[in-house]
């Protein structure tokens, strides 16, 4: 079904992990472009950054936890993240209390970082 | 151009929905090849066959199938975000003993390998209500 | 207690005799090499809250089990066809690759 072509693929994570499902929906289509070994990467951003901290505790919100599935991406080859600087500065957090091994992105970088990729997934 | 489109939006409860038609419809009509319309997470109530909006609004249902009649396009409803939602065709109400299909006839169930076969396939892939 | 699959509907149902009524079901006898690997399915679960595809439960055995069963053909032997979804059917455990 899927073969040849290796897509460069963004998937933009703009969504804090428990409002709504949109958070889940993008990091299972990661997972699902890893299976079909594509090239994915994943940059957060905006509410997104949300997604990156420790201690989320979903169970109490009946919730799946988002963290859980972060951990898991090493093994799907997924092994960093990337995450927007401003975002994070606009929310006062500190990238150093992010879980996941992330690589921070700077307001002049990101028009480049975009551009680099074949194709956006948005979430 | 192959031109994909991932919709993440749900017809009566976003314009981002209503973008992505005009957009199919617009790269349809310049001469574009709409290769598949992956609807995600809540746009899989596009592909209900049991809407019935009222007589004086749009029938997003089945502009979608009309669309996807005149230029050849593949409509398709992720599997997991339909299931939980509750739009099955045959072969998931028999599998999970629900009694009925829900599913428009213009619409297949697949997994998310097809939207990465889309992605693969296509020149370019938009999102729509992300 | 079983959907048409064969997959436990309620996962609270599950215990070692379930398992191997299950795995009788399937044909398949559990010895020690398949308990080990029920045993990581199960663990992989409650660790990352989802069932492995069967790339990340190949990564995921050679990281715990050691770099000599984190192969495919290895799993392949101990539950034909397709390793992660059969062993998290007799795990007791939900489909892996729901969405896939």
């Amino acid at each position: 079904m899927v073969s040849g072509t290796r897509r460069k693929i963004l998937l933009l994570c703009r969504r804090a992990p428990y409002a709504g499902y949109l958070a889940r929906a993008g990091l299972d289509a990661a997972l699902a472009a890893a299976v079909f070994e594509q090239d994915l990467t994943v940059l957060f951003m905006d509410e997104g950054i949300w997604q990156l901290l420790p201690d989320q505790h979903s169970a109490e919100i009946e919730c799946k936890s988002i963290a859980s599935t972060l951990d898991s991406m090493p093994l799907y080859d997924i092994e960093s993240f990337y995450v927007d600087a401003e975002s994070l500065r606009l929310r006062d957090v500190d990238a150093k209390t992010l879980t996941s091994k992330t690589i921070l992105l700077g307001a002049a970088e990101l028009p480049g970082f975009l551009d680099s990729f074949e194709q956006l997934w948005s979430f | 151009m192959k031109i994909s489109l991932l919709v993440l939006a749900s017809p009566y409860a976003s314009q981002s929905a209503d973008t992505a038609w005009h957009y199919a419809q617009a790269a349809a009509h310049a001469g574009h090849e709409l290769y598949r319309v992956f609807f995600y997470h809540e746009a899989v109530y596009h592909g209900s066959r049991l809407s019935v909006p009222a007589q004086d609004e749009i029938d997003r249902v089945q502009r979608w199938a009309e669309l996807a009649e005149r230029s050849g396009a593949e409509l398709v409803l992720c599997v997991a975000s339909a299931l939980k939602r509750g739009i099955l065709d045959d072969t998931e109400a028999n599998r999970y003993e629900r009694g009925a299909h829900s599913i428009h006839p213009a619409f297949v169930i697949a997994g998310l390998g097809q939207l990465v076969d889309a992605s693969v396939h296509s020149d370019r892939l938009l999102t729509f209500g992300g | 207690m079983f959907d048409r699959e064969g997959f436990l509907r309620n996962l609270d149902d599950w215990s070692p005799q379930v398992a191997e009524r299950i795995a009788a079901a399937e044909g398949i006898e559990l010895g020690p090499a398949q308990w080990e690997v029920l045993e990581l399915l199960r663990a992989y679960y409650k660790r990352f809250d989802a069932s492995p595809a069967m790339r990340a439960l190949v990564r995921y055995a050679g990281q715990e089990l050691g770099a000599d069963k984190g192969r495919s053909i290895y799993l392949l032997s101990l539950f034909p066809g397709s390793p992660a979804k059969l062993g998290c059917k007799i795990a007791g455990l939900p489909k892996p690759d729901n969405c896939l």
